[in-house]
């Protein structure tokens, strides 16, 4: 994953960084349907124009695992909602087995806000220029950018080492069938999550070592290249901050508010609509700016 | 020599460790010394290097007494600028401890953790990758990288600060041979030119044993040696039998024939004798005394002390063997002299000494042929034919011929310890409702027709590759990395798809639904015996398989026993698998692998990291094991002299070199053993 060189590396980290972030952030301010799905399409599309959306379905595949599992197992064991949908018996401890359709659309709203995540780590592993990002934080906080070089190798040591695990497990006839069922997409996704861990955990261990035998963390730091961020991109900053802001007034106007308990209540979706308009209007700005710039 | 490091009465134990890993290690590291640690796997190598730069007990934790001291202040009291100022340190492992995304970023790293002032970076940064040859590649990422590149990457990034001392464990581990050999030559320029101080931990010490000024060895955590080169030789040679293991393949070859040279102190020339079997036969006068390394002492008829000279390089051994050749003045046994070494000449294999005494002329053929000795009729586990003891030769051809009668699959049986012999048990196995329908020799298994396979289509690595397993075949599979023969060895195991090509099982065409059952065909051994490991106990890895073979629940209690008591786990029967030793985990993952009986097996370089004990103990599975073929992807050519009874050479996915290992080594630089350059 980290050979995939895109525009977006060549603009200041922070600057990227600061726009995938407001996306996964807002992602969690508000629970409208309508927003939570505009918002994954726009970074859907910002992926495919750059290329990367094919790349991402590997791990949307492992993605919808987990969001099945959460699917299942959270309105089954949860007790919440007036609409129901299902009532099953009731079990020691855990109370009523039920569903309400409260609980099956919270548990919707959740995954996408997996979804809008999944797609930020992505664009922040394509876009963001880790070793800049590295360089820029290592002054202030040398110990949370160990984390974070640990946690940004693991991910593509880890689609390597999926890789690997996948092909092994072929070799012993361990693979599944051509339709398989979701229990059988589990049991599978099991037997490569063992391994996978623990080589995964291995890995980010050594890498670590590494680090601190290069003394990386051991005192103040010089730097080869400079990494000021240049005026252009101050001013993308300046607007980023700006959309934030806008996203948290339209907030506070009760744009992309949406109640799932006790009953669902969706107060405005026509507002919603038109605040996503102009949303996705705000969006495009600096993906059009720094890109053309870039382009240029 | 100044001291550089010394360490005093070390005893290090990690977290949660019921043992120390060093026990009372007491040593101290010359100013530009180059110390080589030896030992077996888990022995304390790799924790002593990291007690050199402070990562145990810093980074590891656990506890610690004793005193480690760099240029004569205590590591404890040094902040971890200091000692990475001055001491390097590179593990095995490149694709780990590269970190950024550009070679000229991974090169400055080290500085800018430092604070070096930019000036002072840029003028490194041209001496290094000068050095190293990395100014084409400065600006390439990383992962467009070879192996090999990647390893001098990481190298020259360790170096670019200018440190004073190198610390490395197993840096050419993962190498192939022309890239190992790059970056041990890098080091020994260094430690030459710039004088850095070099501890290096390393289990082919074919390349390196010769340029140690010291040698550490370890055994269970204690340093039971510390001293010269000669010294250590020395020991092997007359006291420590054991210790002969950890010497180069053709100092071993050399004790084990006997053969080498006495030279007599005292006298102004060097009086060399050849020695034959364990005993002078003819002591003779140098005249150019160009042999180098010299070792062991022992006393002859005249008197006076004598050292017998072991060598440590092919040079030494030709310088032997060229000394033997020579018309050269000596004395006999009695040290008389009188006696003349007329002639050597070296024939296929087969060294004729001529001798000219007094009684007349005798030639004694030195045969460099295995002779079946009793021993060997023990079994194949215990000096298979192809296998390069210490006392014998490389052997020749009309003695792997013989192997093919040899093979397992015709005799041999060697004692178990449940009473019932090792090969019995194994065929048993292999052979239950398994009717054989390869009986004859060279009869071809797998082929593969005109094959063109890799990730992407549009940049395959294998390119229009034909070649076939046959019946018997173990193979040797060599190359540089990234030639392909992972992917090669992936494709014959149906991991991946060809995009053109046949692939052909007994003669006939492979049909789709042939790979859904392949693993009972076809074993597949990755690198990473990790891999293989799904559960929570050595048993059920095993049993999880014997299950899928539908194996009777009686009969499967009967099979995991044999399978546990053949590759020696049974005593961790019901241990975590992860629990195990780094060999006790390959033997299982081997173990996972043969429960599901296949015909043909590929090992993806099973000898990584392992050391010689673990080596011989592999060797002398593989030679029992009842498959049809065996095809073993390694870099370790010494491993596959011994093992081999065909060599295939793998360059950008194509073979160009295929055959008998005499016929492969004997045309290959890269690719050919040390005692096998002796006698080229």
């Amino acid at each position: 994953m980290t050979n995939v060189e895109t525009r977006w590396q060549k603009v200041h980290p922070g600057v990227v960084l600061a726009l995938i972030l407001t996306h996964v952030i807002t992602a969690f301010l508000w629970d409208s349907p309508v927003l939570l799905v505009g918002q994954l399409v726009f970074l859907a599309v910002w992926l495919q124009i750059e290329g990367c959306l094919r790349r991402v379905l590997p791990f949307l595949g492992m993605g919808l695992v987990f969001m099945g599992m959460f699917f299942l197992v959270g309105p089954l064991f949860s007790s919440n909602g007036v609409t129901f949908l299902w009532k099953g018996p009731l079990v020691p401890v855990i109370g009523r087995l039920d569903l309400t359709l409260e609980e099956v659309v919270y548990a919707a709203l959740s995954n996408l806000r997996l979804l809008v995540m999944l797609f930020g780590t992505m664009a922040y592993q394509w876009f963001v220029d880790h070793d800049r990002f590295l360089f820029q934080f290592a002054r202030i906080a040398p110990r949370f950018v160990i984390t974070s070089v640990m946690a940004i190798r693991l991910f593509p040591f880890l689609a390597g080492e999926l890789q690997r695990i996948t092909e092994v497990a072929r070799t012993r006839g361990i693979y599944p069938s051509a339709n398989p069922t979701f229990k059988e997409r589990i049991a599978y996704g099991q037997f490569l999550l063992k391994p996978l861990l623990l080589s995964s955990l291995e890995g980010s261990w050594m890498t670590a070592e590494s680090l601190y035998a290069r003394g990386f963390g051991s005192g103040r730091r010089s730097f080869y290249r400079s990494v000021e961020m240049l005026d252009h991109e101050k001013l993308v900053l300046f607007v980023i901050v700006g959309i934030f802001g806008l996203t948290m007034f339209g907030w506070g106007l009760d744009f992309g508010r949406f109640a799932t308990y006790p009953q669902l209540i969706w107060y405005d979706w026509v507002g919603d609509l038109m605040f996503l308009a102009v949303l996705a209007a705000v969006w495009s700005i600096p993906l059009m700016w720094l890109g053309r710039r870039n382009t240029d | 020599m100044s001291e550089f490091i010394r360490i005093e009465n070390l005893t290090y134990q990690y977290p949660e460790a019921s043992e120390p890993a060093l026990t009372d290690v007491t040593a101290e590291i010359g100013r530009g010394e180059f110390v080589l640690l030896l030992g077996n796997s888990g022995s304390g190598k790799s924790t002593f290097l990291r007690a050199l730069n402070g990562l145990v007990p810093r980074f590891y934790g656990g506890t610690i007494r004793g005193e480690v001291e760099l240029e004569g202040r205590s590591l404890s009291g040094l902040s971890q600028q200091e000692i990475v100022s001055r001491l390097g340190f590179l593990n095995q492992d490149p694709e780990r401890q590269l970190l950024l995304a550009t070679v000229e970023r991974e090169l400055v790293f080290g500085m800018e953790n430092l604070g070096n002032p930019l000036a002072e970076m840029k003028s490194r940064l041209a001496e290094i990758s000068q050095l190293f040859g990395l100014g084409p590649i400065l600006q390439e990422k990383i992962v467009t990288l070879s192996g090999g590149q990647k390893q001098r990457v990481a190298l020259a990034s360790v170096l670019a600060p200018f440190p004073q001392g190198l610390l490395l464990d197993e840096p050419t581990s993962q190498l192939d041979p022309i890239h190992a050999e790059e970056v041990l030559h890098a080091l020994r320029r260094l430690n030459e030119d710039w004088g850095l101080t070099v501890v290096l931990s390393e289990h082919r010490v074919e390349r390196c044993f010769h340029v140690a000024d010291r040698i550490l060895l370890f055994e269970a955590g204690r340093l039971v040696y510390n001293g010269s080169r000669d010294g250590f030789v020395q020991r092997a040679q007359e006291e420590k039998k054991e210790w002969q293991a950890f010497l180069p393949p053709v100092a071993r070859y050399a004790l084990g024939q006997g053969w080498g040279e006495q030279v007599v102190e005292g006298g102004r020339n060097s009086v060399v004798a050849r020695v034959e079997g364990g005993s002078v036969a003819t002591v003779a006068r140098v005249e150019d005394g160009s042999a180098s390394a010299v070792q062991g002492t022992t006393t002859v008829a005249d008197g006076k002390s004598h050292r017998q000279k072991i060598p440590l390089t092919v040079k030494d051994a030709r310088a032997i063997l060229r000394a033997g050749g020579k018309q050269w003045s000596g004395v006999d046994e009695t040290g008389k002299t009188g006696s003349a070494v007329k002639k050597e000449s070296i024939t296929s294999g087969n060294i004729v000494v001529t001798k000219a005494g007094a009684t007349g002329e005798k030639s004694v053929t030195h045969r460099l042929v295995t002779k079946q000795s009793g021993a060997d009729q023990e079994g194949p586990s215990e000096a298979h034919p192809n296998r390069i003891q210490p006392n014998q030769a490389p052997p020749n051809q009309a003695q792997r011929n013989q192997t093919q009668s040899n093979h397992p699959n015709h005799n041999h049986a060697t004692p178990s310890p449940t009473g019932q012999t090792f090969w019995s048990k194994l065929t048993s196995l292999f052979t239950k409702n398994k009717p054989d329908h390869t009986s004859q020799p060279n009869q071809p298994i797998l082929t593969i027709t005109k094959a063109q396979a890799g990730y992407d289509p549009h940049q395959p690595i294998i390119r229009d590759l034909t070649y076939t397993l046959h019946q018997h075949d173990r193979i040797a599979l060599f190359g540089e990395n990234g030639a392909g023969k992972s992917t090669l060895a992936k494709l014959l195991a149906g991991v991946i798809t060809p995009t053109t090509g046949t692939l052909m099982w007994n003669n006939e065409p492979i049909r789709p639904d042939f790979w859904q059952q392949a693993w009972r065909r076809i074993g597949y051994l990755s690198q990473n015996p990790n891999d293989y490991f799904l559960h929570d106990t050595v048993e059920a890895e095993i049993l999880f398989t014997l299950t899928r073979l539908d194996v009777p629940k009686e009969q499967q209690e009967i099979e995991l026993v044999s399978l546990l008591d053949t590759f020696g786990l049974l005593a961790y029967r019901y241990r975590h698998p992860h629990d195990l030793s780094g060999g006790e985990r390959q033997r299982l993952a081997l173990a996972i692998v043969l429960a599901g009986k296949p015909d043909v097996l590929l090992l993806d370089e099973p000898t990584r990291g392992l050391d010689l004990a673990q080596k011989e103990n592999l060797c002398r599975l593989l030679h029992t094991l009842p498959m049809k073929a065996v095809l073993m992807i390694t870099h370790d050519v010494e491993f596959a002299a011994t093992y081999a009874n065909r060599v295939t050479v793998l360059f950008q996915g194509q073979v160009v070199a295929d055959g008998e290992p005499d016929e492969v080594f004997g045309q290959s630089f890269a690719y050919m053993p040390q005692v096998h350059k002796v006698f080229r």
